[in-house]
């Protein structure tokens, strides 16, 4: 038998031990101070335009957990503290691109274009809050864990043939990593060099499964090695490095360069969903004030932007007023629409209804029970 | 959750602001902390209330801006959902655009910005939802339930789930409900053609299809009434039956004189009977309606028997009066009429304990089903030769296994089993009789 410690000094071998962190990148650092030669890579109008979007998903977010909270939608999943790698992430889509968000993605896609009234009517458990805009590629709401990563990489590999330049854009957390259609749809990826960007908002629990009950690997980004495709860890709580990799990840894959795995590491601020209560699996209390002090995206953006004169309280205050009556006018006309109807759950299944359904559909037409 | 406005105005009004399902699946909730008082003038999706559920600990934001008229509860206090927490009265329109201070805080109280006008809610769906087509909804169109199988199987057979009487386990339609209602439809129905019967034929190969009906359908609709109405616990021991069986063997033939078969479970009905005597509530039964248990001084014992048609219970009355020649011969009577299809009405109703005996055919333990409404059932297992141990050696004893099925509403564990041991009791050592005699 050969010792451990001979065996690692032949070729083949792979130490466990090399698996260690890789650092993120970073361009914003928590107090506003920036790496200028990579901040110059961002426009003014850019930075901007992210910090609005961040606020305004941000007070979207809070406004959801109190319609929650009052009765009038339904089981809600914040995203609070995820804005920077959602907004900054979306601002790189094309329209043409398909993007393939999660129950928690819907920052992303609101970014892109997704009505605000559409995200309230999704939660209030409406049909047409899965509607998509025509001029977008928008997948509905994926609820099972990482079974869109395949979808996605069936589309990508569709464009490919096809000779469509469209990306494959998906987003999932690190609780998705767990899943073997995270290796499937990585593998294919790979294998077949796809134009997908596999994008991970790693926010550290799975519900309640802390990262290091889930992977013994300190990383997600470092799987990508393994597939044959590039990786990438950047402090998702910062708009710009998740912004230049994500930018720099959908122009090489559009481009042939194949598929990309980018581990934005961040954190949600509160619960997993409205029926969740974190405090039985973490220190709350923490994650409310060293957490927000050092991680919170939206406040880091805003120091860099304050700092380059581009941004004020004065704007903020005209901001935060617009976003409210936004928040009001869409609320009220989301709720001024008609309600689905309980036939209309047979619509949107099959092109050909199997004569099940018929029946059922029939039954329910003639005033069975809902 | 649904908030009612009261007085309907777009400038003043009450709200009642409701507890909703915060959770999922939340039915109450514990008022944790008011932080709102009688009189504050509050702001929209200001925080007004901690309450903690199962689930969550959540603070509850106002749905309006306005003053605060009353706290429906204390702190403290247990709420069910869709129950009133707080009456609000709103004012103007100005006022619902103003903030919350909560909105642009650091650490949000988890609420935010602004208002909420619009007084159409998503509580407020069902009442909108009562009627379908204009015609108001009710138990007369209830829902189908059926496998799969079954559906494919009706619509097969062509048959109308909605017309078929369902038999099955909460109300599902089952297989036989669907063949019953076909075979029915082809005896009245001219329509039904031969091509239909082939058809049915080939669907169903290489199986016996048997109506389910007649006493077969009434077994089985007693058996499902009372397995599902009482909570059945079954306990096993096992009874060493040398001293009652000798006895048993002297007296055969004194019965014999009187042309009485004496059997064994003559002397074990007795035995219940005395048993019973100090465990009364193993003799009683709940009336649902009163809400009352009835406790009943007499003991009319039901002997469950196997017949070529089916399980049926002849009821021995009176027991407690009866000595153990008596129960003999109506224990004889009544299984010879049960075997030969002549029991009437009375001999099978109001029977308040029964004994299944299995012992003829071989069993060691079992879960009998209750008859309901009564609270208990023996069932006697084979007696057998068996080694066990006495005084530290190793003997041959007669021994008689006994499961009995109580309800566990009606009695503990506990008093079960001290019941069986006095059963147990009265048979391993005879002698008591004599000091209970009466």
């Amino acid at each position: 038998m050969l010792a451990e410690n001979e065996l690692l000094q032949h070729p083949g071998f792979t130490s466990a031990a090399e698996l260690t962190a890789l650092p993120a990148l970073r361009v914003v650092q928590p107090d506003g101070q920036a790496n200028e030669e990579l901040l110059s890579r961002v426009s003014d109008e850019e930075l901007i335009a992210m910090y609005q979007q961040m606020l305004r998903v941000r007070l979207f977010d809070r406004k959801c957990i109190a319609l929650q909270r009052q009765g009038k939608m339904g089981t809600y999943a914040p995203f609070e503290g995820q804005e920077a790698a959602q907004v900054a992430s979306a601002v790189c889509l094309a329209n043409k691109d398909w993007m393939f968000p999660t129950y928690r993605d819907h920052a992303a896609a609101m970014t892109r274009g997704l009505p605000m009234q559409t995200v309230y009517r999704y939660w209030m458990g409406q049909m047409d809050g899965f509607s998509v805009p025509d001029e977008l590629n928008i997948l509905p709401p994926c609820v099972p864990i990482a079974t869109h990563l395949l979808h996605g990489v069936g589309a990508a590999w569709a464009a490919r043939l096809r000779d469509e330049d469209t990306v494959s854009f998906c987003y999932f957390g690190d609780g998705a990593t767990s899943e073997g259609d995270f290796h499937e749809a990585l593998n294919f990826a790979g294998v077949f060099h796809l134009p997908v960007v596999f994008f991970c908002q790693n926010n550290g629990f799975a519900i309640s499964v802390p990262f290091a009950r889930q992977s013994a690997s300190p990383t997600i980004a470092k799987r990508a090695s393994a597939y044959g495709m590039d990786g990438i860890r950047v402090d998702g709580n910062d708009a710009v490095a998740v912004y230049l990799a994500c930018q720099t990840a959908i122009h090489k894959a559009r481009n042939g360069g194949g598929p990309t795995l980018i581990e934005a590491v961040t954190q949600r601020f509160g619960a997993h969903t409205t029926a969740d209560d974190p405090t039985r699996y973490r220190d709350q209390a923490a994650m409310n004030e060293e957490w927000r002090r050092e991680r919170d995206a939206v406040q880091r953006l805003r120091l860099l932007l304050t700092s380059k004169g581009l941004w004020d309280d004065n704007r903020e205050e005209q901001w935060i007023a617009k976003v409210g009556n936004e928040l009001v006018n869409a609320w009220e006309e989301a709720v001024a629409k008609p309600f689905s109807e309980p036939i209309e759950m047979f619509d949107h299944v099959y092109s050909k209804m199997p004569a099940h359904l018929e029946e059922q559909k029939k039954l329910l037409a003639g005033g069975g029970l809902a | 959750m649904s908030t009612t406005m009261i007085q309907n105005g777009e400038t003043t009004g009450i709200y009642e602001f409701r507890l909703a399902d915060i959770g999922e699946g939340v039915h109450t909730a514990t008022i944790a902390r008011w932080l709102v008082e009688k009189g504050q003038k509050v702001a929209l999706d200001e925080p007004l209330v901690l309450v903690e559920t199962d689930k969550v600990t959540a603070e509850l934001p106002s749905p309006v801006a306005g003053e605060i008229v009353e706290l429906a509860a204390p702190e403290g206090a247990s709420l069910s959902v869709g129950e009133v927490l707080v009456k609000i009265r709103t004012h103007s329109k100005a006022d619902d655009n103003a903030l919350s201070k909560a909105s642009t805080a650091e650490t949000p109280p988890q609420a935010t910005v602004s208002s909420m006008k619009a007084d159409r809610m998503l509580g407020d769906v069902p009442q909108a939802r009562d009627t379908v087509n204009g015609s108001p909804m009710s138990g007369q169109t209830a829902m189908v339930r059926a496998t799969p199988y079954v559906r494919k199987l009706a619509r097969k057979l062509g048959v109308d789930l909605l017309t078929v009487v369902p038999t099955g386990k909460e109300g599902r339609i089952t297989e036989a409900d669907v063949l019953h209602t076909s075979q029915l439809s082809e005896q009245t129905g001219q329509e039904k053609s031969k091509l239909n019967l082939q058809q049915q034929a080939t669907s169903v190969p290489r199986e016996d299809r048997i109506p389910f009906t007649g006493i077969r359908k009434k077994i089985a609709e007693h058996m499902v009434h009372s397995v599902r109405t009482i909570p059945h616990v079954t306990h096993s021991d096992e009874i060493e039956m040398d001293a009652i069986s000798d006895i048993w063997q002297k007296a055969k033939k004194a019965a014999a004189s009187q042309e009485i078969r004496l059997t064994l479970l003559a002397f074990m009905a007795k035995a219940v009977a005395l048993a019973i005597r100090e465990y009364p509530y193993i003799n009683s039964s709940i009336d649902e309606e009163k809400n009352e248990i009835v406790l009943k001084s007499y003991v009319n014992l039901g002997i469950a028997t196997d017949t070529d048609a089916g399980l049926l219970v002849p009821v021995v009355k009176g027991v407690e009066n009866l000595s153990v020649l008596e129960i003999a011969q109506q224990i004889q009577s009544l299984t010879e009429k049960a075997r030969t299809g002549k029991l009437g009405l009375g001999d099978t109703a109001g029977g308040t304990f029964t004994i299944s005996n299995m012992g003829g055919i071989g069993s060691q333990h079992a879960t009998p089903i209750i008859r309901h409404p009564e609270a208990a059932i023996l069932a006697l297992h084979r007696m057998e030769p068996r080694v066990v141990v006495r005084d530290g050696e190793m003997v041959i004893r007669k021994m008689m296994n006994v499961s009995l099925s109580f309800d566990h509403r009606l009695l503990d564990g506990a008093t079960a089993v001290r019941f069986t041991n006095r059963v147990k009791q009265l048979l391993e050592e005879p002698e008591h009789w004599l000091l209970n005699l009466r």
